[in-house]
């Protein structure tokens, strides 16, 4: 697999699980619960009738939604443009499941993962996927459910939230490689996702009033440019730059615009970027050290 | 140049709208009036379009405070299901000019409506403490006023008898609306009496027939925009045609040039004021027909008073069957009472379709005047709905006929209508323009 995830930096959030904070982290492309050693024996027990547990919720709804290309519409298209807080328990209006229903245990089924319903309070808001209390009462449509808990998903903190982005863009990248066509139904999604982040990119670099500009969404293997004719901003980009560039948080560095990454080896990277003056792009090298050991004394 | 995707067209304008940051409000959906457009002219499917313009409401939902909270409201218009649909059942209209005097008030019979499956009776109800007071025109609904309308029991020369229910609105000074009784009455009967009160059904039935029409050929495009003109829309008013046509002139369904864009501008422009404000003479001038009789006398005040009840039905045409059951007219426009083959799930206050199956209300005299209607009120549910049109401008003072034109997308049905009070009514000596 495309080690995709180089270079992005681990994240972190606390989830209010069986009474406890526990801790989600992303590293290297895996989402993992820090607090629960065997995830596969917990699911195996929740499918037994067991205890639901939040943390594993959690990591299964990733799972479902680490190809989701709706995450791509929803998210943010840059530091700008922020999802707005909310207060875990303001989501009756989805269909939360109530609270005793939150806590009954699940009937076994044969698919893992059945939703958050089994989170705490903190998780209310995740809850209201309503996966539990809305297969029992049939509620909420099974649209309904996937919605809540994208949208749970993307209102995840400690930087969740762009990891989640930077994972469906990876999978959708690879799946515009193949040559089957597979990308070809979620297309529009993928350049309207590229085109939103380029633009807002663009905005907050040159500043002022938005000049127009054109985007094509090109392949891989062309050239990428960006360049100003009779006064329109022309730029040609791959899918694959929110994969090497916008999620990694370079698309604009020392003043350029970032047209493309690529990892010369695990650390190092070769940017191309070019200036506000739309000059010829000029090359970058970017050096991720060995982190050192933690400060002496 | 590659070949228009109106996917990606509407997915570039959901982009726009979110990196403008100009968050709207739950119930603006800015993507449905170019979807719309592209849907009538077969660029996208209904259910694509409406994906797309969902997933930029979320979008936008999620970045507003409350955005959330209304997620549940305001989305597309349920789906009507495909069935056939059967034309209305004929009717038995008669007018009435009967006042029933009740302890609290009286009670003004103006119609019955006499079907095999139902009896509806046309009132007027003011309750004695507004007696003599100024009428008001505000509405309220049923069950807020002080004295609600009376349901008595009414029986017909047959020996049915039966409760009644009504369903109107009105103010503490007036309502007006229908009592339906439980049971049908005999279609025939001589008279009824409502609570002992007999009322004679002894008015000869207006005349009136019905055809329908095939609508001409014409561009998809042209089609589309002139009918979103025809049908407003009581929630979202329309506040440009311009998404709609920038959308068509991208799917190349209309061209750059297509006279059709300034004319169909004009008469948006001129139909943004009060339907009694007088338009601009270039608005006149330059806009074809039906919209130029249209203009031409806006904001007139002449129109007649009279009312005819009528037992109008259509045949079904283009999915819909309608029933006109009265024609009111007053000096500064007229109105028809209807039933029809349509619910009411076009008309939810905060949802939107891409394709709302509608009828445009048109209606056209003798003299070559135009009129265009408006749903003022409406009532239903999934298969059947009520409502009262409004009709502007007034009606012309010398029309001795009135064609109803109920539009669909493909065929019309045109009811027509002699006008009795032409006669009574001495001629303005005014000329038709």
């Amino acid at each position: 697999m495309n080690p995709w995830w180089l270079g992005l930096a681990p994240a972190q959030t606390t989830v209010h699980c069986a009474g406890r904070h526990h801790q989600i982290r992303w590293d290297a492309g895996q989402l993992s619960a820090l607090d629960h050693e065997d995830p596969e024996g917990e699911r195996a027990l929740a499918a037994l009738g067991g205890q639901r547990c939040p943390c594993i919720d959690l990591l299964d709804a990733w799972e479902r939604h680490q190809d989701d290309a709706r995450v791509l519409v929803l998210a943010t298209r840059g530091p700008a443009d922020q999802l707005a807080a909310r207060d875990d328990d303001r989501y009756p209006h989805l269909g939360l499941a109530l609270p005793q229903v939150r806590q009954r245990p699940t009937r076994a089924r044969g698919r893992r993962g059945r939703g958050f319903a089994s989170m705490g309070p903190q998780w209310a808001a995740i809850s209201s996927a309503g996966w539990t209390g809305s297969a029992a009462t049939g509620r909420i449509s099974k649209a309904a459910q996937a919605e809540s808990e994208l949208i749970a998903l993307l209102t995840l903190g400690g930087g969740l939230h762009d990891r989640l982005v930077a994972t469906v863009a990876a999978a959708w990248r690879e799946r515009l490689r193949q040559p089957d066509g597979a990308g070809a139904r979620v297309r529009p999604q993928l350049q309207a996702a590229l085109h939103g982040r380029v633009f807002d990119t663009i905005q907050r670099w040159l500043g002022g009033p938005a000049p127009q500009t054109q985007l094509r969404m090109i392949g891989e293997a062309e050239e990428p440019t960006l360049v100003a004719e009779d006064g329109v901003l022309r730029a040609q980009l791959p899918f694959a730059w929110l994969v090497d560039v916008w999620a990694k948080g370079i698309a604009t560095i020392w003043g350029r615009f970032c047209l493309a990454a690529t990892r010369q080896d695990a650390q190092t990277w070769r940017l191309l970027a070019v200036g506000p003056d739309l000059g010829p792009p000029a090359p970058i090298t970017l050096q991720l050290a060995e982190p050192r050991g933690p400060p002496p004394g | 140049m590659g070949r228009f995707d109106a996917e990606l067209y509407l997915r570039l304008q959901g982009e726009e709208a979110l990196l403008a940051r100009e968050h709207r409000s739950p119930w603006d959906t800015p993507l449905v009036e170019s979807a719309s457009a592209l849907v009538a002219v077969g660029a996208i499917s209904a259910t694509k379009a409406e994906e797309v313009i969902d997933d930029y409401a979320l979008a936008e939902a999620l970045r507003t405070e409350q955005g959330l909270e209304y997620r549940g409201s305001f989305g597309p218009a349920r789906r009507r299901r495909k069935r056939k649909i059967k034309p209305l059942e004929p009717r038995r209209v008669v007018a009435c000019d009967h006042v029933i005097e009740h302890a609290q008030g009286t009670l003004e019979i103006r119609r019955v409506a006499l079907a095999e499956h139902f009896t509806t009776i046309a009132v007027t109800w003011r309750p004695n403490a507004t007696q003599g007071r100024p009428r008001r025109r505000g509405r309220m609904t049923l069950g807020g006023g002080p004295v609600s309308p009376p349901h008595p029991t009414v029986v017909d020369d047959q020996g049915t008898r039966s409760g009644t229910a009504f369903s109107g609105g009105g103010s503490e000074l007036e309502w007006e609306g229908r009592l339906t009784t439980h049971r049908p009455l005999a279609r025939d009967t001589a008279w009824i009496e409502l609570d002992g009160t007999r009322v004679e059904l002894a008015a000869h039935p207006a005349e009136w027939s019905v055809s329908v029409d095939e609508l001409p050929e014409q561009p998809a495009a042209h089609a589309y925009l002139w009918r979103r003109l025809a049908i407003p829309n009581d929630f979202h008013e329309l506040e440009s045609l311009d998404p709609a046509i920038d959308a068509l002139l991208a799917a190349g369904a209309l061209e750059p040039n297509d006279p059709v864009i300034d004319e169909v501008r004009t008469v948006r422009e001129a139909m943004q004021g009060h339907p009694r404000m007088q338009s601009n003479g270039r608005a006149r001038r330059q806009v074809p027909q039906p919209w130029r009789s249209l203009l031409s006398r806006q904001g007139r005040e002449d129109g007649p008073e009279g009312a005819i009840a009528l037992s109008a039905v259509t045949p079904v045409f283009d999915g819909f069957s309608v029933a006109v059951g009265s024609l009111e007219s007053r000096p500064d426009g007229f109105q028809i009472e209807v039933d029809m083959t349509a619910g009411t799930e076009e008309r939810e206050p905060f949802g939107w379709s891409v394709r709302p199956r509608q009828l445009a209300w048109w209606a056209a005299d003798d003299r070559d005047n135009h009129y265009l209607g408006r749903i003022e009120s409406w009532s239903g549910g999934e298969d059947r709905s009520r409502c009262d049109v409004n009709f502007w401008p007034p009606l012309h003072p010398q029309a001795r006929k009135l064609r109803i034109m109920p539009t669909g997308e493909k065929s019309r049905a045109v009811i027509t209508v002699p006008l009795p009070w032409h006669k009574q009514q001495p001629a303005s000596g005014e000329t038709s323009t």
